[in-house]
């Protein structure tokens, strides 16, 4: 999966063992070049069993990994670069390409194609050749060229050429072994040179019409294709996702299908399996017991009795029961039944750090294990699947108009997907887009109003105490957000829109293995990046409540979250831990809500809601923000996006009062 | 790129248009790095650059300058937009002036002579060059000029 920090990853073993085998053999370099999404990542996978993230849409890989590995007695380095169509230095992807070729001048190019489109791939070959690099040519993905009835004559290929012609199906790891081999036959192409004429603004045009040209004649002479008879039923279903009807009712079935395993069976019965029946009924009482042996002042415990009703949801109101267990437990409050003397005192103090009611064992590691662990798992795996299928380029063929409207183009939608996954992924995804307009529009409405999945995983915990109208509410109004500014800015921000030009690529039987290890990985991310943040957050605010400096922050805090938003003056602890991490206020926000006899009303909880979800999603972000534009761009945003939550919160409150009202009269 | 070759300042009283670097001024201006004032060349008047505030405003309140309109091919020529689902037809060239446009569709394959076949129109056109399924809107389809083929 992509890192979101270093900028060049190196998956590898320490250098020192590389200097030892580096003694014996001098290392070669291998560069894994081809066009967008024809399995390069998969390939370097194959040949180095390093996983980097593999997506079945153009654009996954936007950072160079390396990695080494040892084809029989020799070491090479093998590098994965993204994906390019052309190698005139007009992208970003083009120029990274181009100064890792002249950066490593004795690498062996492996050029990766799609041998579907033979045709684009022997572009980019003779714009390699006249590099005039040892080369070997892989043909990627040749069961789905057999499957559409289409037939690559190799020898010929590869004698017309000059170099080693391989074919491979990557994603079943065929043909790895030939191209080992084939790396030490590895030659220059013959040369080939067009005759455009150089430095006019035309000429990357011009001379890719005279390259393409010689490439239709190769392939008269090398390829054949005889089109079957019916579609195979992922051509119709690829087809079917673009249809302005069909696609409008897949859509929504994805849609639902995903608020179903996630919204639903994440957010509810996992939640409740493992927030009551886990933390709540067992991990707790433990805790408190373990605490209150090793930590002994005067106190006793409050006993409650938890009920755990586990039950498979069918639609939001209706639910099959599965089977309900009450435990009656200790519960975090206590008191004292003593006198505490200093000593005492300090243990109190511990005690109440570990396990009091806003302890780190039963607060913060409750939440991010119970309640946002599930909703992120059901997310990335559903993610995962989504993205493999080829899904997701077909949804920016319906959304391009409405995107259009915010000065950006149907493109722009894969990021903003993504975001729900992590928006500090996302935002470096962005890179996809072509103009710094667009990257900046998205970027920042990422960082506005689309919520990442730990968020969504408290707000939908949060939504729970309210109607489903009140969801679609939020829903509303979070899309009327993104519309509203993506409009504004659209006009506010210089420069053009790109054009909306994105190739499909076609819909695939989603790889299990693959689905799986990529879940595994993005999960492996949120616990190393959120639950550190989780507990130094609870400290924090545990220290601080403590000092008594919370209540004078929130006095601080006062005229803006009492008077403007009309909520309790305890939630602005919540909206300063926002600041961090927006996720985590909101884990205050519905330790605000829920409960016994909850502080918030329906009404209030709705704006706290509506607020949180349009903070910042975390510092990370703003770091990412800082790293792809400037500092100064990362501060404007973020002066922008905390005073319009508010803004956009308190008119929500005065809106909601003024309806109360007028329905009452 | 080319939009940023093109900024050329008109000179607001005698209609002369030069380059930034081409205005005339004085040496050992106080202003230094903070003027945005540009000097005529031919008529040596003086007047302030369109200052970015200015323009930002313009656009949020929708008076944009106005670009001119991309030229379109002549009456009787086939664009992609005129052709229906279905449709095949032959690339016959490749209208509108950015270049690098044309070279992102070069790099599918789109080149004169090459074939096309469209699939779809609405919401986006969807376009099949040869295994390479392409999306593209109005704009770009209207850049593309085809015959059409049986």
């Amino acid at each position: 999966m992509i890192s979101p920090f270093p900028a060049e990853r190196r998956p590898s073993r320490s250098s020192e063992s590389f200097r030892a085998s580096a003694g014996r053999q001098p290392v070669s370099t291998v560069l894994l070049i081809g066009n967008p999404n024809v399995g390069k990542s998969l390939l370097f996978k194959n040949l180095t069993h390093r996983y980097v993230n593999v997506s079945n849409f153009p654009g996954t890989t936007v950072e160079v990994t390396r990695a080494r590995s040892a084809f029989g007695a020799k070491d090479a380095e093998i590098v994965d670069s993204p994906g390019i169509n052309d190698l005139s230095p007009r992208s970003d992807e083009a120029r990274v390409t181009r100064a890792l070729l002249e950066k490593s001048p004795g690498a062996t190019v492996v050029q990766v194609a799609d041998a579907k489109n033979l045709r684009r791939a022997l572009l980019l070959t003779l714009q390699l050749a006249e590099m005039g690099r040892p080369m070997v040519l892989v043909l990627n993905m040749l069961d789905e060229l057999r499957a559409r009835g289409g037939r690559i004559d190799r020898a010929e290929l590869s004698r017309v050429l000059g170099i080693p012609v391989v074919g491979a199906v990557a994603l079943r790891n065929e043909g790895t072994g030939e191209l080992v081999e084939a790396l030490s036959q590895a030659r220059p192409p013959h040369a080939w040179h067009g005759q455009a004429e150089p430095s006019t603004a035309d000429e990357p045009y011009e001379r890719n019409r005279e390259r393409l040209a010689r490439v239709n004649d190769i392939l008269a002479a090398t390829w054949s294709m005889s089109q079957p008879s019916h579609a195979p039923l992922s051509v119709r279903l690829g087809f079917w996702a673009m249809h302005p009807v069909k696609g409008l009712f897949f859509l929504l079935s994805v849609l639902f299908l995903t608020f179903w395993f996630v919204g639903l069976l994440g957010a509810g019965t996992l939640v409740d399996l493992l927030e009551t029946g886990l933390f709540h009924q067992r991990v707790t009482p433990l805790a408190i017991r373990a605490a209150d042996a090793v930590l002994p002042f005067p106190h006793v415990h409050e006993t409650e009795a938890v009920e755990l009703a586990v039950a498979l949801p069918v639609t939001p109101i209706h639910e099959v029961g599965i089977f309900t267990s009450t435990r009656t437990v200790t519960s975090p409050a206590y008191h004292l039944s003593g006198k505490t003397g200093a000593g005492g005192e300090i243990l109190r103090f511990v005690h109440d750090l570990l396990v009091g009611p806003y302890g780190a064992f039963t607060m913060a590691l409750s939440y991010a294990f119970a309640i946002v662990l599930p909703i992120v798992t059901t997310f990335f795996l559903l993610f995962s699947l989504l993205e493999d299928s080829g899904y997701l380029p077909r949804m920016s063929i319906l959304v391009n108009r409405i995107f259009k409207l915010m000065g950006l183009n149907g493109k722009a939608v894969l990021p903003m997907i993504l975001g729900l996954g992590c928006d500090t992924m996302a935002t470096m995804t962005t890179r996809i887009l072509e103009t710094r307009k667009e990257r900046l529009v998205t970027t920042m409405l990422l960082a506005l109003a689309v919520p990442c999945s730990a968020q969504l995983g408290v707000l939908l915990a949060m939504m729970a105490s309210l109607s489903p109208g009140a969801a679609f509410a939020w829903l509303g109004l979070m899309v009327g957000v993104v519309l509203l500014v993506g409009w504004l800015s659209a006009r506010a921000f210089p420069g053009e829109a790109g054009d909306f030009l994105l190739e499909i690529p076609p819909m695939r039987r989603p790889q299990l293995a693959n689905v799986w290890i990529k879940t595994v990985g993005r999960l492996d991310w949120y616990l190393k990046e959120v639950i550190p943040l989780f507990v130094v957050g609870t400290l924090a605010l545990f220290l601080l409540d403590r000092l008594h400096l919370l209540s004078a922050l929130s006095r601080f805090g006062e005229p803006l979250v009492t008077g403007w938003l009309g909520l309790p003056k305890e939630t602005s602890a919540a909206f300063l831990i926002g600041f961090l991490r927006r996720d985590f206020g909101a884990v205050y926000l519905l330790d605000a809500a829920t409960g016994p006899n909850p502080l918030l009303t329906p009404h209030q909880i709705f704006v706290s809601m509506v607020t949180i979800t349009l903070f910042m999603p975390c510092i990370a972000n703003f770091l990412m923000i800082a790293r792809e534009h400037s500092l100064k761009t990362a501060w404007a945003m973020a002066g922008f996006i905390f005073p319009f939550a508010f803004l956009v919160g308190g008119i929500v409150h005065h809106i909601g009062l003024w309806l109360n009202n007028w329905l009452t009269f | 790129m080319a939009e940023q070759l093109a900024d050329l300042l008109t000179c607001p009283l005698c209609g002369f248009e030069f380059e930034r670097a081409d205005s005339l001024c004085g040496h050992g201006c106080p202003l230094g790095a903070a003027c945005n004032l540009a000097r005529c060349p031919v008529c040596e008047y003086e007047f302030p650059e369109k200052p970015a505030s200015v323009s930002w405003l313009r656009r949020l309140l929708g008076k944009a300058e106005a670009t001119p309109p991309a030229p379109c091919p002549g009456d009787g020529l086939l664009t992609v937009k005129d052709l229906s689902p279905g449709d095949l037809g032959e690339v016959l060239s490749l209208a509108g002036d950015s270049p690098s446009r044309r070279n992102n569709l070069a790099v599918f394959g789109l080149i004169p002579g090459s074939e096309v076949r469209l699939l779809q129109r609405y919401p986006s056109f969807v376009l099949r060059i040869g295994e390479t399924v392409l999306a593209l809107d109005g704009e770009v389809a209207g850049d593309i000029v085809v015959r059409r083929r049986p």
